[in-house]
């Protein structure tokens, strides 16, 4: 389906009110889209970022190439409590992550699938529709109480994923325990990533 | 080299009995204590179900509950003291100061007040002994239940005074938004909407 043609689509069932505007909006965002969550522009140089007043501290992690972890952004989700910004290789941000507070004693995890669910709304309006991922153990950790537990053993897994052509999103939950868990947001400039790869590929070819 | 062999052995001997005497004296009283006190435990919380499973329901059943649980939780901690003491480790009071020697002058109101809650149940089940049912014997074994919950909770803030177990705040883990440490401020706070934009 060309870009045209869905974006007829759905204003054909928004018309009879299936989908919110916000999704629209968001479909009809522009494919050369620089901006970056919290503020801050997919392709800023470490520079960049701090005359913004964003504080960065250098992290250990090398996954994503110089990795800094930032504080003072000039806008953040409420209860974020930490962010990972990754300039790769050629100091340009690609990847940010986020991470939300954990919360204890909630086996079931309610709270923490409450607030997976008014995030994956807010991506939704910046994203368009993503695909949810839900996979549940049916064998060993199967009751409603169990559900942390079936998480963080591996048996289930919940995360939903958005993409809106120049950007990515990826919005899941992770246990800490067998009763507490937290949400994370992971961000990656499309047009990033692909940078981070080739540059990842040469990098390691002169490691060896 | 037999020589040297011999003597290296001899210094993992003495080094082995000083680490176990450090473990035992920092944790003033033995496993064996422990282990005395456990046994003792488990036989009241076997008494404690066996009544629990009697009444299944009202005054008496609530009663005969928090009985058990006093009991179980009781369990646990000796448990974990002991656990803490075999594997050496080190527990400390959430405030960060270390366990505390035990002050034997610290138990005589305390074994006082556990003698009368005991009296007190003692005589509430020669009441209920003296009926085959009816409102008189059941409000007699409801006291008696009481009682022993009150004797169960006693015995526990003995136990957490004698082993000096760190317990944890009420107040700190009540899980109110006065009381919580604020998380990390990471940048100015907006809407979801709005940070994501």
């Amino acid at each position: 389906m060309t870009s045209i043609s869905r974006r007829r689509t759905l204003g054909l069932i928004a018309g009879i009110g299936l989908v919110p505007k916000e999704i629209l909006a968001a479909d009809a965002s522009k494919s050369g889209d620089d901006r970056g969550p919290f503020g801050l522009t997919w392709g800023a140089t470490v520079a960049e970022v701090r005359s913004l007043g964003v504080a960065l501290s250098a992290s250990t992690s090398k996954d994503f190439g110089d990795a800094y972890s930032a504080t003072n952004l000039p806008k953040v989700i409420e209860d974020a409590t930490a962010i990972l910004l990754a300039f790769g290789y050629d100091n340009k941000l690609w990847h940010v992550a986020a991470v939300g507070p954990t919360i204890d004693n909630d086996p079931t995890g309610i709270q923490v699938l409450a607030r997976f669910a008014e995030l994956s709304h807010a991506l939704t309006a910046r994203y368009g529709v993503g695909k949810e991922t839900d996979i549940r153990d049916n064998e060993v950790f199967k009751e409603p109480k169990e559900y942390i537990a079936s998480l963080k053993t591996g048996r289930a897994h919940r995360y939903v994923n958005f993409n809106n052509g120049s950007s990515s999103a990826e919005l899941s939950i992770r246990a800490s325990s067998l009763d507490a868990a937290f949400w994370v947001m992971i961000f990656e400039s499309n047009a990033g990533s692909k940078a981070f790869e080739a540059s990842k590929n040469e990098h390691e070819k002169d490691a060896l | 080299m037999i020589r040297t062999a011999l003597l290296s052995i001899g210094a993992a001997c003495v080094g082995g009995t000083l680490g176990l005497l450090l473990v035992v004296g920092i944790g003033g009283p033995s496993t064996a204590d422990l282990d005395k006190d456990i046994g003792s435990v488990a036989n009241e919380l076997k008494l404690a179900r066996a009544q629990r499973d009697l009444f299944n329901g009202g005054l008496l059943g609530i009663e005969t509950n928090l009985w058990v649980s006093t009991l179980e939780s009781t369990n646990a901690m000796l448990e974990r003291k002991r656990a803490s003491l075999l594997r050496g480790i080190q527990l400390f009071h959430e405030d960060g100061r270390g366990l505390q020697p035990t002050n034997e002058g610290q138990f005589a109101d305390i074994d006082g007040q556990i003698a009368k809650a005991l009296r007190e149940a003692n005589a509430s089940e020669a009441e209920a002994a003296r009926y085959t049912g009816g409102l008189i014997q059941s409000m007699a074994l409801v006291s008696a239940a009481t009682s022993r919950s009150s004797v169960a909770l006693l015995e526990q803030q003995r136990i957490v005074l004698r082993y000096d177990i760190g317990i944890p705040d009420p107040v700190r883990h009540s899980g109110s938004a006065e009381t919580l440490p604020k998380p990390a401020q990471v940048g100015k706070p907006t809407s979801d909407t709005d940070a994501l934009k």
